[in-house]
Parts: C-alpha cells; structure tokens; sequence
C-alpha cells in the first residue's frame, strides 16, 4: 500500500517516509525518509516575505512494531570514559636571611665582647592543580531525541534551514511486535511558530516589530489550515503500513 | 504528481487582506494588533516568536505565551499577573524575568510569603526604614531580597517604593536581576509617574547600555512629559546605542520642545566627531550648545567661528587661518567669501547634518559656500 501523504506547505517542507523491508532481518523493516527543506515568498502589492524554518521536530508514531534498539539515526551515544587531565603544579620559594654581627670592643678598663647573630629563614610554597575535563562533542543537523523524535537543526541553532537533510536515509528499524495484524507508521513535521523564521523585506513595516511579528503569527495560523491552532504546526504528515507478506 | 500550487496561492484572500491591513494600520500597541488580526490570546500566542516586542500599554491577562519566545520583550504599563502564563517561555532580559523567579521564590517558601505580608502592611516608614537596615545588614540573605522586591512591586505607597528602588541595588545579588527588577517595576506600576521618573531615572543611569533599556527610553523622547523625556533623553545620549541611531534619534529630537533636551543632542552627536566639532557648537557665553532650530545666519556663523576660535586656541589646536579680531571688524559690512574658522565651522555643521542634525543654514552662507 502507498504511503499517504500530505505536506501542508510542500515548498518549505516535503516529507517522504517508506517502510523498506529488501535487505532487513526477519520481522524488521527500515524506516527510510526524505526531508527537504527550503522556503516561500510572498510577493503582494505592498508587501514582501519570506518564511522559512530553523527547527523542525519529526516524530514517529509506530503501530504494531517497536523501533529496534541501536537503529536510530542520527543518535551519538556519548563516551562513557571522560578523560580528565589534572596538572599539578607547585611553586616553591624560600627566603632565608642570615645576618652576622660580631662586635668587640678591647680596651684597658672593660672587655666587652659581644656576639650577635641573627638567623630568619622563611619558605613559601603554593600548590595549584589545574583539571581539564576533555569531552568531544558531535554537531549532528538530524539529531535522534527522545519519544521517538529527531530534532533537525543547523549547529547554531539559529541558520535558517535550507536544503535535503534526509536522502532516503535509513530513520530506524522497525520490528514487528508479536501477533500485531497491522505494521504502520506515521510521520509528521511539527514546527512551533516561534521557530518560523519570518522576513519582511521593504517598506516602513519591516521596521515595525510589533506589526512583523503579529504577521508571523497569521501566517503560521493560515499554514495550519484546518487545525484548531495552538502555536504548533503540522507541515507534513506521512503515513503508512508493511504490506502484509500473505498477501498476493 | 505535485501536492499544490506555489504557496502565494495557498493563502486565502482573507489572510492577505488581514496582512494587508496590519501593514496599514497605524497602532503599534500588541492588543489592538491581536484584534485587529483576530487572535485568540488563549491559543494563538503558545510557542511564538515574540522576541523584542513592545508591550506598551498592553493588557496581558489571560494570554498564553506557554513555549513563547518572550527575550527583550520591553514596555511599560503592561497589566499581566499569575493568568498569565508563561509555563516553558524564554523569558530573559525581558520585563517578564522577574516574575518568574520571584513566583518561584514563594512557591517554594510559603513561610516567606507570611512574613511579606506583615512586614508590607506596616507603616511606610516602617517598611522603608525595614528595608534600608536590612539592605546594609543583610544583603547575602535571599529572604531578605525576595521579600524586599516583592514590597517594591506590590507596596501601595508611592514613596516606599520610589525610595528605595535607590538603594536596592545593593541586595541584588547581580546587576541583571536588579534591571530585570526595575523593568519590572516599570512594565507593571508605570502608570505612576513617581515609580516611572524614579525607575527610568535609575535605569538610565546604571543600565543605558542595556538595548532593552535603551528602547524604553527611547520610546519615552515622544511622551508629553517633560520631566520624563528629559530622564529619557539623558539616558538614551548616554548609552553606546546611540552611536549607532543617531539619525533615528534626530527625527524624534527634531519636534522637541525643550531647548535644554535639543542642544544637549547637538553636543552628544557633535561629541561623538569630535574635539572639532565640538568647539564649532559650543556657545561661549552659555558653555551650551547651539539650538538647531536657531538659523545659522551670517551673524551667527561669526560668532560660532569666534568661539571656535577661542576654544580651539585654549585646547591647543592649530587653526589654518583664523581671522583675526579685526579683519573680522573691517568686514562689518559683509563678508564675500568663507574661509577660516568659518570654513572650519560650516564644515562641522555639515557634518553634523549629515549626522542627523537638523541645523538651517542660511542661504546667503550657501551661496557663498558655493562661490
């Protein structure tokens, strides 16, 4: 059966997920998706923009399977040795003083001989120890999140997301749970407005925050369509299911 | 086969037609735009971008901002309580910070709570001199800290809370969470104007630098009073943000009432070029600076290369052929050509008006300038 797809807005996002069970073990099929993402102008009498995307959220919703452990895309499991350096060093300084006098005074009614000897000594020692936790860190754009999501985002967080971030790539393996009578899947890219990135070019509004922002807001609300909006939008929906192998 | 059409045909003529006239529209305040829009403050602000709005004048009860991108947001007069809700927002230097720090604060120490009551129902003096004791004595202590800002915020005398907003920096453990505290102060009791003169006061001179900052004072160069915009304008001249708006500055500066406020523009933006220009705009007399909307005439423009002059030689710098005294007297009955400090001076004026300046220079200069 073929996957039933809706992007809402097919010029920003255009989602594409298949189960693919060529080449998987026994009771397993490979979640393989295509995301790409770009951006939509509107070119109106008085007005111009463009919105585009920063961070996209595409969650799994599995039925009758499990997504197999170790399969995620896009998961770096994070070192469980942390190598720390510790550098000890210590500064050592010592004063030491040593002041002679010898004074002797010889004479015919008094003999005076006098000795003074002072000693001071004085030692100053500073121990510093410095440690260096060393941890590399992976800048992933599709990063695997809990809840069977992935996060797609440029590393800065901030870049506007353009281009294909996922190419028929292997999402995850699904496993069939026992005696499910039906394996499907269901794939949606959510967006919250906030990570709309929304870009009025030319005349005084562009200046006017208030006014550019509340645009933002309509539009993203006019994206949702039907949806009772709540500042989240569905901007691609994909569902489908394994055809069953009695088939045919 | 393709899903759609390009996206332009996607939205409905109503969408347009509502961006259209948010576009027209000539309110800025977010609750008239909202209804302008037909939003729903119960839904349609949840996980917004609202970063670096204005909330001027807004009455914010009842919005959802659950998820929202609330950073920089500013403004003053804002009416917004615990119906608000502000569950996951990013809320950082914004008049919003505050109130989530402090709902914490009491949330977790009921017995505080209490002890706030008491200590906000007593006497004005009692509270104020309750305050300073304890900003000296006890300024590590969060019990202290929380229930001297929650007195700010909330105490119904004017005077407590203008007192003390002076000295309170001294309990806060960071500038930020006393300039969130203060923007607060403002968002919430800015109707008062003793509250407001006295929170913008200290604003302008401890956090100018701050773009929030800068943005409230420079939203309050328009307002109608005086006292106010005078606060306003010394902070804004003093900020570092200034560099960079002095052209935005000048149209608001231009309609000025206020001599004082104008011809201190002119010496914030003359100092910013320089020693030069500086001198070129500085009355000897008053040791003020010029008025714009005073003509630059052929009279004026010899007594200002006169003070030039005088400043220039008592700073030390060589002028390229200052007219004397009485070259200057010889030519009483009209100059025929610029040169000198005059030149020096037009020169200055120039770019000052480039900067933004709105200075009127007399056309007989110009033609001669020409020439």
């Amino acid at each position: 059966m073929a996957p039933k797809k809706q992007n809402a807005v097919p010029d920003l996002v255009e989602l594409i997920a298949r189960l693919d069970i060529s080449g998987s073990a026994e009771q397993c099929s490979a979640l393989k998706v295509d995301l790409r993402v770009g951006s939509v102008e509107i070119d109106e009498e008085c007005i111009n923009f463009k919105v585009s995307a920063n961070r996209l959220i595409l969650d799994i919703n599995v039925e009758g399977c499990e997504i197999s452990p170790g399969t995620r895309f896009g998961e770096p499991v994070k070192a469980n040795n942390i190598v720390i350096k510790k550098t000890s060093s210590t500064e050592a300084s010592k004063n030491h003083n040593l002041r002679g006098n010898i004074e002797a005074k010889i004479g015919t009614r008094d003999f005076d001989p006098s000795i003074e000897i002072d000693g001071g000594g004085g030692a100053e020692s500073k121990a510093m120890t410095r440690i260096e936790v060393s941890e590399e860190e992976v800048l992933l754009r599709v990063r695997a999140k809990p809840n069977s999501r992935w996060e797609v985002q440029e590393p800065d967080c901030k870049t506007e997301l353009s281009g294909t971030y996922l190419n028929d790539t292997q999402l995850c393996q699904l496993k069939a749970t026992m005696a499910a009578n039906r394996v499907g899947f269901n794939a949606k890219i959510i967006c919250n407005q906030r990570d709309l990135l929304f870009y009025i070019s030319g005349g005084p509004i562009s200046r006017a925050l208030n006014k550019s922002r509340m645009m933002g807001i309509v539009v993203a609300k006019a994206i949702s369509g039907d949806q009772q909006y709540k500042g989240r939008l569905v901007l691609s929906e994909v569902e489908g299911e394994m055809e069953s192998q009695d088939e045919g | 086969m393709k899903d759609s059409a390009f996206f332009a045909d996607q939205l409905s003529p109503a969408v347009i037609m509502t961006i259209k006239c948010i576009s027209a529209s000539q309110t800025e305040n977010f609750n008239d735009l909202a209804a302008l829009c037909g939003l729903n403050p119960k839904t349609d602000f949840r996980f917004s971008n609202l970063s670096g709005v204005d909330f001027s004048g807004c009455d914010l009860l009842k919005f959802d901002f659950t998820g929202s991108d609330l950073r920089g947001c500013f403004g003053s007069n804002v009416t917004f309580d615990a119906t608000t809700i502000l569950q996951n927002a990013t809320t950082e230097n914004s008049i919003f910070s505050y109130s989530i720090i402090e709902e914490k604060y009491f949330k977790r120490n009921p017995d505080m709570e209490k002890r706030y009551n008491r200590i906000n129902s007593d006497h004005w003096a009692n509270t104020i001199t309750w305050i300073m004791d304890n900003a000296k004595r006890r300024n590590n202590s969060d019990e202290f800290m929380y229930i001297a800002r929650k007195i700010m915020l909330c105490n119904k005398d004017a005077t407590v809370r203008t007192n003390a907003i002076m000295f309170m920096w001294r309990v806060f453990g960071s500038s930020e969470v006393h300039r969130d505290f203060i923007l607060n102060l403002l968002a919430k009791h800015g109707k008062n104007r003793s509250v407001r003169l006295a929170s913008l006061k200290v604003l302008a001179d401890m956090y100018g630098g701050n773009r929030v900052v800068y943005n409230i004072l420079k939203s309050e160069l328009c307002g109608h009073d005086g006292e106010i915009r005078k606060v306003a304008l010394n902070g804004v001249l003093k900020s570092g943000h200034f560099l960079k708006n002095v052209s935005e500055i000048a149209e608001v500066i231009a309609g000025e009432k206020n001599s004082g406020l104008r011809r201190s523009f002119v010496g914030r933006v003359a100092a910013l070029r320089g020693d030069n220009h500086v001198f070129a705009v500085k009355e000897r007399h008053s040791n003020a600076f010029v008025d714009f909307v005073e003509p630059i005439t052929r009279s004026k423009l010899d007594e200002l290369a006169r003070n030039y002059a005088f400043f220039a030689n008592d700073f030390g710098l060589m002028l390229s052929n200052t007219l004397s005294q009485r070259e200057r007297q010889s030519r009483s009955g009209g100059y025929t050509k610029i040169d000198g400090a005059e030149k020096e001076v037009l020169s200055c004026l120039n770019d000052l008006i480039g900067d933004g300046v709105p200075f009127v220079i007399d056309k007989e200069i110009l033609d001669l300038t020409a020439s």
